[in-house]
């Protein structure tokens, strides 16, 4: 085995990952289903140059993203590989914590047999818009698992009602696309709720919102409201690739990894009227392709600035997206089952 | 080779990069040979010198370690054969401002094969560090080029006195190597001068090495080879940081085996320094650098520094190491970042059954690439 050469650069977090006490803030809306294809197709169903054995397609049942906000009070890699290198022999000291905010969409994975034929039908996470505050999480998630993560400001904060959670997330990009546009931190997401529910789950109010409920109780099954509202083990994939250093348009390494997140011990399960749920995404030209092509939030018109915020770098028009189900909870999570599923190119 | 998979989120803007109007502070002091070649034998050196044709030592003939302390006003990626694909091309879509700090340590590359002695033999710097303070900046460096970057809060000012500089490096680490130990946002590194000189304040002037360059002959020297950069580089053989050709190990972890390695390769890329001005020195008895030698940032420090090991690892005590430089000085300039190669791509293992991937190599001397390109030879 070729050993990886490990320096103080890279002395990030190694998976397996264990986190305590995460809280969780989950927030679903509809999403397109030729959004989603249109996004396999470009980062999992292509041939470069064969393709991989493995299909990828946006579900039939339901098409919906999760926006979900995360605060990790404490996470630590089980793995012992950091710790021997500096000599102590004992439990973990690379602990962390950070915010993350990412959107997540389930699809369908087949697998493709020599005779083209589909099977092994699995349900699988894409993560195609992912921001961390921690810079640590971010080279290990985009290095390792090859997740795009992005680093970003995230600031959770009591909103204004008791119980209820206010969000924005900035991060570092071009408010408008021009050779004297200097970069800055931009506003990407303003989000707030109102107090939680009393009760459950809040009745559908139209029979579109019914419909979006079957669709995605069937796709995650077996809902369990004491066991958590999102399966207890997600399947994430993502495309990890490196670039040639010489010739930038081309990939050194390029594969399709996949990974699992366990969530175990779930409690303090609450929910939000999604109508109090303010989630606006702010329009610029670096957010631009995220939000126009997987989110499918239109280019603004000549709408003035919707700020939600006063404050320097505000002044950008929001995109507001219409949540269908808000929910949170605490619990615990471990993050392992890293695999390559497909290396393109290898020789 | 395959099509890179281009998105916003991917964070890479793709070199060169064109840097005017930057501002370099540079502090040069003596390095421990013999920690630089165990540096060299880890990150560049991997498996059987003969079979790989090339070895790095550490450049007895330049013994420093120079840190160097850079304002990029503007950094504008000027690319023209990779384009972002959503319409605008990289010079045209803005420019990023950032502060970087990093240490360069130079390296003398030899052919240890008769056939490769003279054509593989080069001097290059390795850069065991790099602090940026712009987040796609980080990313870049370390995907594209395999570069040691690291995302910081770098915070550059004047000091005490009119015209004197300093410094303050904040970084993410552990404060020990104990059990539980979280990570935090920690001081790294501190640099303090007196005014440029000359001045009338500070220590004793006959004691510093800038009086030697207080004298108008050699003062019109520097700022006549200061306008002709490319001439200083040609008669330091490339020791002077006037065109700083870099190499790093690129690697590609194995995402089920983080310990595993899927690709190795030597990545060179070039810091041409144009437009020099305003060159002027520090009285570096008046220089105060400031290490903060503690729990996870041990390690690093002891690459460029002669520091004994640390005896209890799961200490919080923060160690502030204080020293003086043997030169300090100050520039403007205008910094191209180009010609970005792969030197050598190491065969790695593939597994059982599996023969090793394939190996390659392009790691001509700088002074025979214009032969190579006049016979026609090209880039594997």
């Amino acid at each position: 085995m070729t050993l990886f050469r490990e320096s103080f650069a890279t002395q990030q977090s190694l998976p397996p990952w264990e986190a305590r006490g995460v809280q969780s803030w989950c927030f679903l809306f509809p999403l397109s289903a030729t959004a989603i294809q249109r996004y396999l197709d470009e980062y999992f169903n292509f041939a470069h140059p064969e393709p991989a054995p493995f299909r990828f397609s946006a579900l039939a049942e339901a098409q919906f993203g999760c926006l979900t906000i995360s605060y990790y009070p404490v996470i630590a890699s089980t793995n012992k590989a950091n710790m021997l290198r500096y000599g102590p022999q004992t439990t973990s000291w690379d602990h962390l914590s950070y915010n993350e905010m990412y959107v997540a969409a389930p699809v369908l994975c087949n697998r493709v047999t020599p005779d083209n034929l589909l099977v092994d039908r699995q349900i699988v996470w894409i993560q195609p818009v992912v921001m961390c505050d921690n810079s640590s999480v971010v080279f290990a998630t985009r290095e390792i698992v090859g997740i795009d993560t992005m680093h970003a400001t995230i600031n959770l904060r009591p909103g204004r009602a008791p119980g209820s959670l206010h969000v924005d997330t900035q991060f570092s990009g071009f408010k408008t696309f021009s050779p004297t546009t200097a970069e800055g931190p931009l506003p990407f997401l303003h989000l707030e709720t109102g107090s939680p529910l009393p009760g459950g789950l809040p009745e559908a109010a139209t029979r579109e919102d019914k419909a979006f409920l079957e669709g995605l109780f069937g796709v995650i099954g077996g809902v369990d409201l004491v066991g958590g509202v999102r399966p207890t083990t997600t399947r994430l994939i993502s495309l990890k690739q490196f670039r040639d250093a010489y010739d930038l348009r081309l990939a050194t390494y390029q594969a399709i990894v996949a990974s699992t997140a366990t969530h175990t011990d779930v409690s303090d399960l609450r929910f939000f009227d999604p109508k109090e749920v303010d989630l606006d995404f702010m329009w610029s030209a670096s957010a631009e392709q995220i939000l126009s092509s997987f989110l499918q939030l239109g280019r603004p018109g000549d709408e003035k600035a919707s700020a939600p915020h006063e404050g320097p770098g505000w002044d950008l028009v929001g995109r507001q997206v219409k949540i269908k189900v808000a929910f949170a909870y605490t619990n615990n999570a471990v993050y392992d089952q890293i695999e390559t599923l497909h290396t393109f190119g290898a020789e | 080779m395959i099509p890179y998979v281009q998105s916003i989120a991917c964070q890479q803007v793709p070199p060169p990069y064109h840097f005017p109007n930057v501002t370099v502070n540079a502090f040069i002091w003596e390095a421990s040979m013999t920690r630089i070649q165990a540096y060299c034998d880890e990150y560049f050196n991997l498996g059987d010198p003969i079979e790989r044709g090339f070895v790095y030592k550490a450049a007895s003939i330049w013994p420093y370690a120079t840190l160097l302390i850079i304002d990029y006003p503007e950094m504008i990626a000027t690319a023209t054969n990779v384009g972002p694909g959503w319409g605008t091309s990289y010079a045209d879509g803005g420019y990023v401002k950032q502060k970087e700090v990093f240490v360069a340590l130079p390296l003398m590359r030899y052919g240890t094969r008769p056939e490769t002695a003279f054509i593989k033999s080069a001097i290059e710097w390795a850069l065991p560090f790099i602090i940026v303070q712009n987040p796609m900046s980080s990313v870049c460096g370390r995907e594209m080029l395999g570069l040691e970057k690291l995302l910081a809060e770098i915070t550059l000012g004047g000091g005490d006195y009119p015209d004197a500089f300093s410094a303050n490096v904040k970084l993410p680490g552990w404060a020990s190597l104990r059990p539980g130990e979280v990570q935090q946002i920690m001081p790294f590194l501190e640099v303090v001068t007196g005014p440029a000189t000359p001045t009338f304040r500070g220590s004793a002037m006959q004691d510093s090495l800038w009086t030697l360059f207080s004298s108008s002959v050699v003062g019109q020297s520097i700022g006549a080879l200061g306008g002709v950069s490319n001439l200083i580089d040609a008669m330091s053989a490339g020791l002077t940081p006037t065109a700083m050709q870099t190499v790093s190990l690129k690697q590609i972890r194995d995402a089920a085996d983080p310990k595993r390695a899927l690709h190795q390769s030597l990545i060179s890329c070039r810091s041409k320094y144009s437009n020099m001005e305003n060159f002027k020195f520090y009285n570096e008895n008046d220089v105060k650098i400031t290490i903060h030698d503690r729990g996870s940032f041990s390690e690093v420090f002891r690459v460029a520094l002669n520091l004994p090991q640390i005896a209890d690892p799961f200490s919080t005590e923060d160690r502030k190491l204080s020293f003086t430089p043997t030169a300090a000085f100050r520039f403007n300039a205008t910094i191209d970042f180009d010609q970005m190669r792969t030197l050598h791509t190491f065969p790695v293992d593939q597994g059982p059954g599996r023969p090793p991937s394939r190996g390659n190599d392009d790691m001509l001397s700088p002074w025979l690439r214009p032969l190579r390109g006049f016979f026609g030879g090209a880039r594997a």
